[in-house]
């Protein structure tokens, strides 16, 4: 949608923003664009804010790049595109992932903002940025005013005086917010839905936007409801629309806290957090994600309440680890009490709303990469390295020497990686800047800076793609070179490169040795070691308010980046897909959730506070009373315990099974409970599945 | 001390309260016609070759010392009778065709394999359950691993058919929280008829537990035709009534998932199979049988 009509825009515009400076361009973008997206007030809608259908435009290929103001060296070029072609290292700018200070915006209104940017401006009238961010605010309070007339104008051929009474209502609301603060609850939820679709308007893309603590600052608004004329169940309602909003647009990864400490270790679990929890639970939508933070006082009948198969089923909640993450903020170099004001953001991640901008997924580093420019004495093993190591070549003869081998390279790569990333947000502050966001982002303002580079945190998740697999590996060699001795180093990577054609036994073998997940000492060992070392690095190439943030993602992009990397030395065949999250490799066959909880808590998740989920399924069964689903609770409060951030859930479900039984090999974890026992679902004979299937059609898997 | 063991399995959510870790021993002096784990029946190691997995490769052929592998027409034969279980073709063979059922380990080995857990333990009031096969058959090894848990403040418990002398169940009682009786069946010829042994010394056995004061829980498998009688309902409502430390009462509906290990173990033969009974079944078997009783019956 986005694209399509910012194509249009920019073809139609083209001469006129070719010829305008870069920022001036960005701020008549989005003017353009909120201007012309065409806009709807369907029946039923409480709230106002749906928008475009895209149905009369036809698709076009997108206009020439626009003239640019030159950022990055030649070599800065090379590199990054050499990284990305040959070596799976990804380093790039990726707008939205970010989540706004919605209490202060709903709250002070965007005149508020306007008129600090006014001030900068008597001071610097011709500062270019603060043009644009005075146009941007101006564009997004004219949308606000699109949505007022056209509730006016319907309201006015209303044929009813239901129908009156609910547009007069919103066009009431939509002459006041966002462009002042809300003044009750409705005005703050119409306000929270009209700058949530405003930003990725602005960030001209809608990736994982999330929504911050809303029982937290919505509260004041529910609290005084009553008083304001608004009942329980009205505001149930306002907020069923937002949730449907909410899932209707955007990618689905937009988190919705419930819960937490505040900086004085009060737990804040409220009222509104359970009016949330019911809409959540009567709307059951994919979005928004319902991050629940669990702390050791969080209540018991508020945990007891979110352990649901009906949510499980679909994937909710997600839990977090209150403590942990508040650790993992403040391990940033961020003082403790403002780190207490986190909030879980998109599908993963920790972040400072209003005060940071995400720059998530910002480098995908190939973790495998250093073990093979290692073990290949300074040579990449597949492609060109396309520069010449620093780091000398040394000998590896034992697991220590073979971390430090591998810690060297790493730092010399992720080294390179960093510098090229200030480049690209440099590129991208100057280039394709965005004064909305930057206006609702603490620090640029007062710094007249792009979001990419002057909020008060600029962070870059450095995603560990394949990690795991790096370090089983790592295990691998050292089991079958250091203790067994059946290979050589030499001839494990000359099977690797052959992509395993004609090592059956060596690809058995490699397979068969631990594997990070089992809780074994070594393995655990391995990946607290080389996780350390990524956020060494990270911490040391973090300067002023860039911060390099390690990670290891979520969502399914470790099948996308699987597809086009080689085999990698734990004897993962080329195109297959790399470890996902915290998880265990998909070549752990034997999972055992209690050993994946002790292994990922080895990860070391302070430090990795750009976030890591382990998943972990639950049958139906598990649900089945109270005594079964406390030991959901105990798993979830023992990951915590040991200083995981974040856990997510799932539940078995017709369709998985399903999924499982045409494809076994790409569910080789899937535990269920049958007969009163918990077994792998692909250990079963085909007959036992098909028939584990049908007896859950029937509502009876156990 | 060493003893026989087929699994030691992390997250176990039903054999007690809480997290546990079971620990699987090999050996029973039962034959029940539905057991799903054959290959736990013999305290020996045995060799298990799954037909299905093989690819008729014939590296096992030429590293098995006895000759106890061979190729005929394309075809993989084993023969049991020469093998000497020592695994060499385990590690040759690619396509997991062939496992050893059943390991010697001792209890420092198995009992920093439960440690692992113990945080889990602490959060969800579980610990380690010994099973089986009948962990009674290694009462010495159990014991040794129960005083050991114990003294570690793990919780213990014990599933077991409680076929033994009444010497040996009480013995390993002084170390057990807790007891999961399997309760097979209460007419004594069907008992002996489809278990292989008869049930008075089960009985007895379970008395005396429970006259120590130790808790249970009666664990009862369901098997459509063979004791979902109205003559085992009540008998398990009788025996209930006697145990003053029983907690409740779970049943175990029938499930064939186990069938296809006979043929592994060469013994086909042995493979019996009853009707899969669906949720309304269960559920009646469940409602039949608290007629008998005020104690809580429930799935396993």
């Amino acid at each position: 949608m986005f694209y399509t009509i910012y194509n249009h825009i920019r073809l139609a515009h083209y001469d006129e923003l070719a010829g305008m400076p870069p920022h001036k361009r960005q701020a008549t973008l989005f003017r353009y664009y909120t201007e012309q997206i065409p806009i709807v007030i369907p029946e039923g809608d409480i709230l106002a804010g749906r928008y475009g259908y895209e149905d009369d435009l036809t698709p076009v290929a997108p206009p020439k790049p626009m003239p640019g103001i030159r950022v990055f060296t030649e070599e800065e070029k090379r590199l990054n595109e050499h990284f990305k072609k040959y070596l799976s290292v990804e380093i790039g700018f990726h707008r939205s992932h970010t989540c706004i200070d919605y209490g202060e915006v709903i709250g002070k209104g965007l005149r508020y903002y306007l008129e600090q940017v006014e001030q900068k401006l008597s001071e610097q009238p011709e500062h270019d940025f603060y043009l644009a961010m005075r146009d941007s605010i101006e564009t997004a309070i004219a949308f606000g005013g699109r949505y007022a007339a056209l509730a006016e104008q319907m309201a006015s051929d209303a044929k009813n005086d239901g129908e009156r009474s609910r547009l007069t209502r919103m066009s009431e609301a939509l002459r006041r917010v966002p462009e002042y603060g809300a003044r009750n609850f409705y005005e703050a939820v119409q306000s929270l839905w009209l700058l949530h679709n405003l930003i990725p308007m602005a960030e001209m893309g809608w990736y994982s936007i999330s929504v911050g603590r809303m029982d937290q600052y919505l509260y004041p608004y529910y609290l005084r409801a009553s008083e304001d004329g608004i009942s329980r169940e009205d505001m149930k309602s306002i907020l069923k629309n937002l949730f449907q909003l909410l899932d209707s647009y955007g990618d689905g990864a937009c988190a919705l806290n419930v819960g937490g400490v505040d900086a004085e270790g009060r737990e804040m679990y409220n009222e509104l957090s359970w009016l949330l929890l019911e809409v959540e639970k009567e709307t059951a939508l994919r979005a928004p994600i319902f991050a629940a933070r669990i702390s050791p006082n969080t209540p018991e009948d508020f945990f007891d309440a979110l352990i649901d198969f009906e949510l499980f089923r679909i994937g909710q909640p997600t839990f977090y680890g209150e403590m942990p993450c508040r650790r993992a903020v403040a391990g940033r170099g961020i003082p403790e009490a403002e780190a207490a004001t986190f909030s879980a953001n998109s599908c993963m991640g920790l972040i400072l709303g209003g005060r940071e901008f995400a720059n998530m997924w910002g480098i995908k580093f190939n973790m495998n990469l250093p073990l093979e420019v290692a073990l290949c004495g300074g040579v990449a093993l597949h492609n060109e390295l396309g520069f010449t190591t620093v780091t000398k070549p040394r000998e590896i003869n034992s697991e220590d020497e073979l971390l430090e081998a591998y810690g060297a390279y790493l730092e010399e790569i992720m080294g390179m990686s960093a510098d090229i990333s200030y480049a690209v947000a440099k590129n991208a502050a100057t280039n394709t800047s965005d004064p909305f966001l930057s206006v609702l982002t603490e620090g640029c303002i007062e710094s007249g800076l792009d979001r990419a580079i002057g909020a008060t945190y600029d962070t870059v998740t450095v995603e560990g793609m394949g990690m795991i697999n790096a370090c089983d590996a790592i295990e691998a060699i050292c089991e079958l070179v250091f203790d067994r001795k059946k290979y050589t180093i030499g001839q494990m990577l000359e099977a690797a490169k052959r992509n395993y054609e004609g090592d059956a036994e060596l690809l058995y073998d490699i397979r068969n040795c631990k594997k990070y997940g089992m809780n074994d000492e070594r393995c655990n060992r391995i990946v607290a070691r080389v996780g350390q070392m990524l956020s060494k690095i990270c911490r040391e190439k973090s300067h002023g308010n860039y911060l390099f943030l390690p990670s290891l993602h979520t969502i399914d992009e470790n099948v996308k980046y699987g597809s086009t990397l080689p085999a990698t030395l734990d004897g993962r065949l080329a195109g297959e897909p790399v470890s996902k999250n915290a998880n265990p490799s998909l070549l752990l066959k034997d999972i055992e959730p209690t050993s994946v909880i002790i292994s990922a808590a080895c990860v070391p998740q302070t430090d990795f506070s750009g976030g890591q989920p382990i998943d972990l399924f639950f049958d139906k069964a598990q649900f089945a009373t109270k005594e079964s689903r406390d030991k959901i609770k105990a798993m979830i409060r023992t990951y915590f315990e040991l200083g995981g951030l974040q856990f997510q859930v799932n539940s078995v479900d017709i369709e998985l099974l399903e999924r499982a039984y045409a494809n076994p090999e790409a569910y080789p974890n899937l535990i269920i409970r049958k007969g009163g026992y918990s077994v792998r679902f692909g250990e079963l004979s085909r007959d036992a599945q098909r028939e584990f299937i049908e007896q859950s059609r029937r509502g009876n898997p156990a | 001390m060493d003893g026989t063991i087929f699994n030691v399995q992390h997250f176990c959510v039903n054999d007690g309260p809480g997290i546990r870790t079971t620990v699987f021993f090999k050996g029973c002096p039962l034959r029940c016609a539905w057991c799903h784990n054959p290959e736990s029946h013999k305290i020996q190691r045995e060799l298990m070759y799954d037909a299905e997995r093989c690819v008729g490769c014939a590296r096992c052929v030429s590293l098995c010392p006895k000759g106890a592998h061979r190729i005929e027409n394309g075809t993989h034969i084993f023969d049991r009778s020469l093998c000497g279980v020592c695994g060499e073709c385990v590690y040759a063979c690619l396509s997991d065709a062939l496992e050893i059922a059943g390991e010697r380990r001792s209890v420092d080995e198995i009992m920093s394999e439960v440690r692992k857990d113990a945080i889990f333990y602490r959060n969800s009031g579980g610990g380690m359950t010994l099973s089986g096969g009948e962990p009674l058959m290694q009462s010495e090894f159990a014991i040794a691993l129960l005083s050991l848990a114990r003294a570690e403040g793990i919780h213990t418990a014990v599933e077991t058919c409680a076929y033994a002398s009444e010497e040996t169940i009480l013995s390993v009682a002084k170390h057990t929280d807790l007891f999961l009786f399997d309760w097979k069946c209460t007419n004594e010829a069907l008992h002996l008829k489809y278990t292989g042994v008869d049930n008075k010394e089960i009985r007895r056995n379970i008395l005396a537990v429970d006259a120590m004061g130790v808790k249970s829980i009666l664990r009862c498998p369901i098997i459509p035709g063979v004791n979902d009688t109205e003559e085992h309902f009540k008998g398990i409502g009788a025996l209930a009534a006697r145990l003053k430390n029983l907690l409740r009462i779970e049943i175990e509906p029938y499930h064939s998932l186990g069938v296809h290990k006979y043929g592994r173990l060469d013994r086909a033969d042995d493979t019996r199979e009853f009707g899969i009974p669906d949720a309304e079944q269960t559920e009646g078997w469940i409602a039949r049988i608290r007629a008998y009783t005020d104690l809580e019956v429930r799935l396993a």
